[in-house]
């Protein structure tokens, strides 16, 4: 255990759960015995003194009684006849001048006994000569003092063994009541890439796990949709490059299987260039998303007025809008920190697409404006034309989404992820994309945080 | 104009020669960064292209070697490094360490052209001021005035494509890529959309070339646009 990495040092909650249990259980149940075994200890050795205490007056009574009808040898008489009874206990006896009168025989276990208690009293006995006997009389507690210690073992192995029952029983039951966790992984182990509609159920659903397989279920879902996008994307990709490749290859081949003029060659050369950089600009604006979703963000630098920006992006498309018989306004502003290549470029793909769809002599509005949500600002082109369907808004920032693949243009020159980038450059400034289409107007645009 | 080339990509390094050989300059190549490094300190170059990733020595530890060479008195030796990493690091780097520019792989001929042609400029024309005036044929610009004439006849240009103009006419003879337009003219640092600047030499063509028998602007196919007076 000691020389696993942290990360990698489990443990297991049923081994945990039952020794704290045991090492609780053990506790609880030998203070309460302890308690027991104390408070009885303490009556019993009550009770001990109170007999010996008895002993010693019925002792008083037998020899004043004896000492007055007999005489001495009359009380010594008495003293060797119940002798015998005395069996855990000695008696001496000494007359009022220190001198011995009688004593029990010395038995071993008595002088062996640790425990043992003694209690000295006088016995008032007028016609005997000083008037009174003076007496010891020992007891010997060692067998109460044996069952005390026996109680106590008794009671300590009591609460080892309910501890040891206790962790026992109790790591059965928390493997039991666990054995849906390994269910769980069980399942989750048996997904796979193809296996990704698979989602973790259980047959009877614990309450402290529901929540749990709740959102692994949800992150599933997520992922599922996400592998699947990224399926498609490629599926796109090799669609997309594939076709140039082949127009590249074809032309080539046509061309070099017979003499040719160089002008022809020329010709060739030049057709085939322009097609590699049309696969060269795809291949990089792929590039471009990948760093995007790799979770690289914008580099921001010095505050600017985005209504700056937008203006400059706007000469940019000067020409192309004036041949589509557009005007262009900008309104609002917003100064903020952003990234401005890539801003500038994110309005240049917007406003690209809105000339291309706009009405002819109609205005694009570039609105500057505070988003709804909180430290976010918004970046919408707004032109007048066909609505886009509204099942088609959201999937306007896929990749290689188009709305109408024959209403635009397979010239090459719009290779679909126009959008997509929007929205990555909007998620490398933590915004988001927004798009509507109401009654001839159509607004695209996405928001920035401050 | 002699150039040295260090770049360990055979292919890449022969296309280089043969370029930038056809287009008037004597090119040497070296392969690894420490026969680089030998050619750069000990020959006389103006300039020298310089790839990042190199066996022997890298691209940095070859710029270091070139800037610790330079005396007070000599000219500085241009250095446009080339790096296959898109990475900001790398070109921050680059540039501190003392390259004049730097172009990512993979870059258009045309615009390596372009920044080689720019760097030889910066070291020869140091000191001199910028003409105000430019010429080519019968087209005159006048750049403090902003008034552009081809023979006595004034073109109507719009600020930008005024500046379009300038810089084809500064760059006359070179072939100028629609990145390096929308770079310089509008400021748009990105793979922009190709047929905006298209569009905006179409309608600079209207006003400069249509009205007159005698064409500057060509358009050289897959590569860019190009102002020069050719034989009718």
């Amino acid at each position: 255990m000691t020389s696993c990495p942290t990360v990698l040092c489990s443990h297991s909650i049923a081994t945990r759960l039952s020794k704290k249990l045991a090492i609780f259980t053990a506790i609880v149940i030998g203070l309460v015995s302890a308690i027991s075994w104390f408070s009885m200890a303490t009556m019993v050795k009550q009770r001990n003194a109170q007999e010996q205490a008895g002993h010693c007056d019925q002792l008083v009574d037998i020899l004043t009684l004896e000492a007055r009808s007999g005489g001495e040898p009359a009380v010594l008489n008495r003293l060797i006849a119940d002798a015998p009874m005395r069996s855990n206990a000695r008696l001496e006896v000494w007359r009022a001048d220190g001198t011995p009168l009688y004593a029990d025989a010395p038995s071993q276990r008595l002088a062996q006994s640790s425990h043992q208690s003694s209690h000295s009293f006088e016995v008032p006995t007028p016609g005997l000569q000083g008037g009174l006997l003076r007496a010891r009389y020992t007891v010997d507690f060692t067998r109460s003092a044996q069952l005390g210690t026996r109680w106590a073992l008794i009671l300590l192995g009591m609460s080892l063994s309910a501890g040891v029952v206790v962790a026992l029983g109790a790591g059965w039951f928390v493997r039991r009541s666990l054995a849906p966790v390994n269910a769980l992984a069980q399942q989750t182990r048996a997904i796979s890439p193809q296996l990704l509609h698979q989602r973790l159920a259980l047959a009877d659903p614990a309450e402290e796990l529901s929540p749990w397989i709740e959102q692994f279920n949800a992150l599933m879902d997520r992922l599922q949709q996400a592998y699947g996008q990224l399926e498609a994307f490629n599926a796109d990709v090799a669609h997309e490059l594939r076709t140039p490749l082949a127009t590249l290859i074809g032309e080539t081949e046509v061309t070099l299987s017979r003499e040719r003029s160089p002008e022809a060659l020329r010709e060739t050369l030049q057709s085939n260039l322009e097609e590699m950089q049309r696969l060269s600009a795809l291949v990089n604006d792929m590039l471009f998303l990948s760093q995007a979703d790799r979770g690289v963000t914008a580099r921001r630098g010095a505050p600017v007025s985005l209504a700056n920006l937008a203006a400059q992006v706007s000469e940019f498309h000067e020409a192309t809008l004036e041949d589509a018989g557009l005007a262009l306004r900008i309104e609002g502003d917003a100064t903020l920190p952003v990234d401005e290549p890539l801003v500038k470029r994110a309005l240049s793909n917007l406003l690209g697409n809105a000339t291309r769809f706009a009405e002819r002599g109609s205005t694009v509005v570039i609105a500057i404006a505070p988003a709804p949500e909180a430290q976010q600002v918004q970046l919408v082109v707004q032109n007048r034309g066909e609505a886009i369907a509204p099942d088609h808004l959201p999937r306007l920032f896929d990749r290689f989404f188009r709305v109408d693949s024959a209403r635009c243009c397979e010239d090459g020159q719009h290779h679909g992820l126009g959008l997509a980038i929007v929205a990555a450059i909007a998620r490398m400034h933590a915004g988001r994309t927004l798009a509507e289409s109401t009654s001839g107007t159509t607004k695209v645009g996405f928001t920035l945080a401050t | 104009m002699r150039l040295l080339v260090i770049e360990d990509e055979v292919k890449l390094a022969q296309y280089l020669h043969k370029g930038l050989g056809e287009n008037g300059h004597v090119v040497d190549v070296a392969h690894d960064g420490i026969e680089g490094r030998r050619l750069a300190t000990g020959g006389d170059y103006d300039l020298v292209l310089l790839d990042v990733m190199l066996p022997g020595v890298d691209g940095f530890g070859v710029l270091q070697a070139i800037r610790a060479d330079e005396r007070p008195g000599k000219r500085s030796l241009p250095v446009l490094m080339l790096t296959a990493r898109d990475r900001v690091e790398d070109r921050v780097r680059g540039l501190e360490q003392g390259a004049d520019d730097y172009l990512v792989k993979p870059f258009a001929f045309s615009e390596l052209l372009a920044r080689v042609g720019a760097l030889l400029r910066r070291g020869q024309q140091a000191g001199t001021p910028q003409a105000t005036e430019l010429h080519l044929a019968d087209l005159r610009l006048d750049l403090l005035s902003r008034r552009a004439e081809r023979g006595s006849e004034r073109l109507d240009l719009t600020a930008k494509e005024f500046k379009l103009l300038a810089l084809l006419l500064r760059r006359r003879g070179q072939i100028l890529s629609r990145t390096t337009l929308a770079e310089q003219v509008w400021d748009m640092n990105f793979d922009s959309d190709t047929n905006i600047v298209e569009v905006a030499v179409r309608r600079l063509r209207a006003k400069l070339d249509d009205p007159f028998p005698h064409k500057l602007l060509h358009t050289v196919r897959g590569m860019g646009y190009v102002l020069e007076d050719r034989a009718p």
